[in-house]
């Protein structure tokens, strides 16, 4: 298994830090074996921000946060020259991009303009002030977090920044049994999270990052995958499906996820896990189709209970 | 209880088969699905002549008489003669003639009219060495005559003649005369019986013959020639068995009614309707086992792997043992969690491992999966032929 999931596990879901948040930590733990970043989607108060101050604490990565806002500006993120009148040159004040794991929490808030420089650098790893590159350190992941029933002063991203991010994780209201443990445990909750000591060091984390590129993916898995993107295109009720890079995040995600249930090579089952959340963002429904209620979800689920599984 | 209530019939089922000859006496040959006596048709004669009318142009009708008795017995030589070409006797102008003047014949006439070329030798050597034969060589000889006529060498009329041969050789003797005489009354008496319809047939030529065949098949209200004798045995195969044919009638109502009040005795009781069901479901679950393992050894399959084959048969066994059928889009794990708990534990077990070990084998590239596939394949096999065994123990 992997060390970062095995941790995760121990030290949040085993210990009751993060109630009924398993399928949630996975997810942001496959995105990092990946290296790929993860958009949460979820109304506020459902624990988005300390899911991903808590793992960030655990792996001994930088984390820094940034609360979007409409005038927020690009420099804001990534950072700008100021002149020093005691040195008499232009000194660089680096953004919190600068970071392993940066949360950007309500990132619709963010005017585009703040947005696109936001997304070039997730895409890049690397990016531009004054000229200038600057490479960003690896691992360097984003996890967005935006509220779906906000309408008013937020601004929606669009579909090709959409793709941008590996996997979008849909947290949701926990149940009544995990509400009355929280209710019970709400200071020992947020004790422990301010107590987290970092258990794994940024190598371990680079090196499992490198263990999981290993990760053996049969021909026939490719063939389920390829498969699975062409079939949204073709769906009726799609609008724009899967792209390419669709497909190697399918890819990239199945391996992790495989890691993580201690494997070395992957299934079928690893691509249908987590299909849904690679694909569900991705793949955007015909506007009369999603008015009568038809989810991008709904149609990734009928795609895989039609496409035929690797045989023999 | 239950038992006990059911035995009571069996045993009074038992008693029954017991006393049969007690009861009955004798044993009744008769066979059930027959009728008591053999119906012959009212008139043989009648058929006989739709045959001949049938078979026959009216020109030769003439030559072929039948008669179906010797209305008087024959005492002589030349009532017989009489008797021959009187034209009641059926045979053939040929035969007529070579029985013509039979009662004035001499030895040599008679001998040379013989077609066996044996039958003629053995008489020329009697009539030359002049021997004398005792009665019990007499008797001999017409034992012989007799084993030639049933081997088919020589016909009635080489018989009549080769004893109106000896007749003339033993003319002295009038206690052999007699014998022979009538021996010839009995060939005349064997030809106007059944076999005369053999005779009968042989004696129309065979254009005719096949003419006179097709226009009794054309005859509508006519039984057809071509009616298989089956068609008269009895329908039902176990009334042909010797204790069912040999049975009366009451005793096989008896032992009906025996076997009706067994069965609702035991459904009467609710165990034992259970139980009844319980082996209906058990043969009808053996039927299917049997009738899958007969598919599944006389399908070809189609993948050229071996191992990966052996799980793909496996899951055909599951699916008929289950009823649970793995969809195109299943994943060999979603299978077996489908499959779990309503398979047999060890079953199960065995499946489970044949799905981990396919899994390596097949997506982690472990060869050494292929011998717990393998192993459990066979464990699996074996383990339905344990299953099979028990239901039907």
């Amino acid at each position: 298994m992997s060390r970062i999931f095995s941790i995760v596990k121990r030290e949040l879901i085993d210990k009751e830090v993060l109630i009924e948040k398993d399928l949630e930590l996975k997810l942001i733990v496959s995105a990092i074996l990946s290296r790929g970043h993860v958009l949460m989607e979820g109304v506020p108060g459902v624990a988005k921000t300390y899911t991903c101050k808590a793992i960030a604490r655990l792996l001994g990565l930088n984390f820094k946060r940034v609360q979007m806002t409409p005038d927020l500006l690009p420099s804001d993120i990534i950072g700008y020259y100021v002149y020093d009148q005691r040195s008499g040159v232009f000194v660089l004040r680096k953004g919190p991009i600068f970071t392993n794991i940066l949360l950007v929490d309500e990132i619709n808030r963010a005017s585009p303009r703040t947005q696109s420089a936001l997304l070039e650098a997730m895409q890049e790893r690397q990016v531009t002030i004054e000229g200038e590159n600057f490479k960003l350190e690896e691992p360097f992941i984003v996890i967005a977090t935006q509220n779906p029933i906000e309408m008013e002063g937020v601004f929606p991203l669009p579909e090709a920044q959409v793709d941008r991010f590996l996997v979008k994780v849909i947290t949701g209201y926990t149940t009544h049994e995990g509400l009355v443990k929280i209710a019970k445990r709400v200071d020992e909750i947020e004790e422990a999270i301010e107590n987290l000591k970092p258990i794994l060091s940024r190598e371990d984390v680079l090196e499992e990052i490198k263990t999981t590129r290993t990760i053996h993916v049969d021909d026939s898995i490719y063939e389920y995958i390829a498969n699975i993107v062409e079939e949204t295109r073709k769906h009726p009720a799609v609008r724009l499906g899967a792209s390419p890079r669709a497909a190697i995040a399918l890819v990239k995600m199945a391996k992790a996820w495989a890691y993580c249930e201690k494997r070395n090579y992957v299934i079928p089952d690893d691509v249908k896990a987590i299909a849904k959340y690679v694909l569900a963002h991705r793949v955007l429904v015909k506007p009369e189709l999603e008015i009568q209620g038809v989810t991008s979800l709904r149609i990734i689920e009928e795609v895989l209970s039609k496409i035929p599984v690797p045989k023999p | 209880m239950k038992h006990y209530i059911t035995l009571i019939p069996l045993l009074l089922v038992l008693l029954t088969l017991t006393t049969i000859p007690i009861v009955t006496g004798q044993i009744d040959r008769h066979t059930l699905g027959f009728p008591d006596k053999a119906q012959l048709p009212e008139d043989v004669n009648t058929i006989m002549r739709i045959i001949i009318n049938n078979t026959s142009s009216s020109e030769n009708r003439s030559l072929i008489i039948y008669s179906p008795s010797l209305e008087e017995t024959p005492e002589t030589l030349k009532d017989i003669e009489k008797l021959i070409n009187s034209g009641k006797i059926p045979i053939s102008t040929r035969d007529l003639n070579r029985l013509r003047d039979i009662s004035d014949l001499g030895f040599i006439d008679a001998v040379s009219r013989i077609e066996n070329e044996d039958l003629k030798k053995l008489l020329q050597n009697l009539y030359t060495t002049n021997s004398t034969l005792t009665h019990n060589e007499l008797e001999q000889l017409l034992s012989y005559l007799k084993t030639l006529k049933a081997q088919g060498k020589i016909t009635y009329v080489d018989e009549i003649l080769a004893l109106r041969a000896l007749i003339e050789l033993f003319n002295n003797n009038e206690t052999y005369s007699r014998e022979l005489l009538n021996n010839i009354i009995l060939a005349l008496r064997e030809l106007e019986s059944g076999k005369f319809a053999n005779n009968l047939i042989q004696s129309i030529p065979t254009p005719q013959l096949e003419q006179s065949i097709t226009n009794i098949n054309e005859q509508p209200l006519l039984p057809r020639l071509s009616i298989p004798q089956l068609n008269l045995l009895p329908t039902l195969p176990q009334l042909k068995h010797p204790i069912l044919a040999t049975m009366p009638q009451q005793l096989i109502f008896i032992l009906i009614s025996s076997i009706l009040i067994v069965i609702i005795t035991m459904l009467l009781h609710h165990k034992t309707r259970i139980e009844i069901s319980t082996i209906l479901t058990n043969i009808l679950h053996r039927a299917k086992i049997l009738h899958y393992k007969r598919a599944l050894l006389s399908t070809p399959s189609s993948i050229s792997d071996v191992y990966l084959d052996m799980y793909w048969k496996s899951v055909n066994i599951v699916e008929a043992l289950t009823g649970i059928k793995r969809e195109m889009s299943t994943t060999h794990r979603e299978y077996l969690e489908q499959v779990r708990g309503k398979l047999r534990k060890d079953l199960l077990h065995i499946f489970a491992n044949i799905t981990k070990a396919y899994e390596t084998y097949k997506y982690a590239c472990s060869k050494n999966s292929a011998i717990q596939i393998a192993e459990n394949y066979k464990r699996l096999v074996s383990g339905i032929n344990v299953k099979t065994n028990n239901t039907s123990s």
